[in-house]
């Protein structure tokens, strides 16, 4: 046992002897997205994290294309350990046009300088530095729509809400766009196609198609893809997405064929219900003597289980020293990162022991009477105190005249 | 001495009425600045339902609506934007208020052992210049809390991917 400590205690201090130095460095935002505008000019805000809090020269420089439009307020900055963040700006000047159409990146950058950096901030050796970008969207010539995709997921027979922003990079009105959502299942059917209402979206504007799907599915994993239709063009996206949550269920536990002292064999019956095969599903069972403490621990060999389908697992127990009685526990089904539990009780006798699954685990929601008679306690407080008011009111007045 | 009592007795009321029937908003406060992509919003109000609306619009033109029981709702995984949100109730409206889920790019240098780990301890995925001096540059992705080991006398710059 001492020698173990002493180990820890060596390799402690050969890691503290080994870690020779930290640099640390942040800026936010990290990221800044303006549109173009010919002979723009704007300051930009952003800050420069010391996240280590210690004595630090930061360097600040500037990289891209159009760099030269980016003029910075200070070049050389000094953080004392007691600074934990400064803020700094630069300021856009941008020419009356620029030829290259899309997002165009400038890179303001803040190098740590190691300590050992001369006045004029050269050094040898590795360095550390974060960058805030600036996007510059110039337009393309006519029209030309950006799409994104994202989806507020449901449970099954609840709405599922898709949102498409789009951005008209173009210089031209976008007349007519539609979007139409093609939801396809885990096999690649379709299920359903859904539509959008015709919008027009002005040149460098942003939108949104907003469309509504009633989930009438099982629960899994599903595919929708996005198809943007805009005066004879079109724009494309896909992704996945998920109805319900992914779930595997114990339906029942049998021992057959059991005498106590023995090994028991376990057939533990589960069932999927989710649209796509589960690999790598195992089973812990967990059982407690009547004080709470745990007397077994012991686990399943990993299965797959196929879509909305029963599959059964198996597990062994050594009984031996196990007495007659009735013992809870649990059972905790593994799988895709997630786990399913369920209270049990189990019964050993001399040659059976029988397992009860307890509960399904629901979430039960509390009753919502209380605030309703809160509320008429309320107004008939704040009606009596209205009418005390009142009442005073009318009997200052008249005794006045 | 009356008047005093009939005041009083009127701002009481007023005080019930606005803390009892008004909702006001919490958490984030109006035009903060916040890293984390977790966000729990937060009310006061004394109903049992309420519905949140939340847009990067401030005109709400395409809101994600949610019916809320209860004083505050989680959001997860929020994009890096400026955010507007407001609750209604059917009898009530709160004011909107506005917050900004800005991105950090962040990251640690540290030298063991003849090489180099770099940390993304930022709140997003970074896209990281390597520059060798005798190879040139590569970039290599680094997702948001992972960290990567490379060789020695090497410089990075961390860029939101």
């Amino acid at each position: 046992m001492k020698i173990n400590k002493i180990i820890i205690i060596i390799l402690i201090f050969i890691s503290i002897l080994i870690i020779k130095d930290v640099s640390a460095i942040g800026i936010t935002p990290g990221r800044t997205t303006i549109n173009f505008e010919p002979n723009l000019e704007r300051e930009v805000k952003f800050t420069i994290i010391n996240s280590e809090h210690k004595d630090m020269k930061v360097l600040l420089s500037v990289d891209g294309e159009l760099a030269s439009y980016v003029t910075l307020s200070n070049i050389l900055i000094d953080f004392s350990s007691n600074e934990e963040s400064k803020d700094f700006k630069y300021t856009i000047n941008l020419p009356s046009n620029l030829e290259n159409p899309g997002v165009n990146e400038v890179n303001i950058i803040a190098t740590e300088l190691p300590p050992d950096a001369d006045e004029e901030g050269a050094f040898v050796g590795a360095t550390a530095a974060v960058a805030t970008q600036l996007h510059i969207n110039v337009p393309y010539p006519g029209k030309y729509l950006t799409i994104d995709l994202q989806v507020e997921e449901a449970q099954p027979n609840e709405p599922v809400i898709f949102h498409v922003p789009v951005m008209n990079f173009g210089e031209e009105d976008i007349l007519h766009a539609q979007a139409s959502i093609d939801i396809l299942g885990a096999n690649n059917e379709k299920i359903v196609t859904i539509e959008s209402e015709d919008q027009s979206i002005n040149a460098k504007e942003k939108d949104e198609f907003v469309m509504g799907w009633d989930a009438d599915v099982n629960s899994g994993a599903y595919h929708a893809i996005v198809i943007v239709r805009y005066d004879g063009k079109i724009a494309r996206i896909e992704k996945n997405f998920n109805v319900g949550n992914l779930m595997i269920d114990v339906n029942s536990i049998t021992v057959n064929n059991f005498n106590l002292g023995g090994i028991a064999k376990f057939n533990i019956l589960v069932e999927s219900k989710w649209n796509e095969k589960i690999g790598d599903v195992y089973g812990q069972m967990l059982i407690d003597d009547e004080d709470g403490k745990n007397i077994a621990d012991f686990k399943t060999a990993s299965v797959d289980v196929d879509a909305f389908a029963k599959q059964e697992m198996i597990a062994y127990w050594d009984t031996e020293g196990i007495k007659e009685g009735t013992y809870n526990g649990k059972i905790i089904l593994h799988y895709m990162g997630r786990t399913t539990e369920r209270a049990l009780e189990t019964k050993i006798g001399l040659n059976s022991i029988e397992t009860s699954i307890l509960g399904t685990g629901r979430v039960i929601k509390a009753a919502q009477g209380e605030g309703i008679k809160t509320n008429n306690l309320l107004i008939g407080l704040v009606i009596v105190l209205v009418i005390v008011n009142v009442g005073w009111f009318i009997y200052l007045r008249k005794k006045k005249n | 001495m009356k008047n005093k009592i009939i005041i009083i007795v009127n701002l009481i009321i007023i005080a019930i009425l606005f803390t009892h029937f008004n909702i006001l908003l919490e958490y984030p406060k109006n035009n903060e600045h916040l890293f984390d992509r977790s966000i729990e919003l937060k009310w006061g109000g004394n109903y049992d339902n309420y519905t949140l609306y939340i847009d990067d619009n401030k005109d709400f033109k395409s809101p994600t609506i949610k019916k809320v029981t209860g004083n505050s709702y989680l959001i997860n995984n929020l994009d890096f934007n400026t955010y507007y949100w407001k609750i209604e109730t059917d009898k009530m409206r709160s004011a909107t208020w506005k917050f900004i889920l800005d991105s950090k790019v962040a990251i640690n240098m540290i030298e063991k052992d003849n090489k180099i780990e770099i940390e993304n301890v930022g709140n997003t995925d970074l896209k990281l210049d390597v520059i060798n001096p005798i190879t040139g540059l590569t970039i290599v992705e680094l997702p948001y809390q992972e960290s990567k080991e490379f060789e020695n006398n090497i410089s990075f710059i961390g860029k939101q991917k």
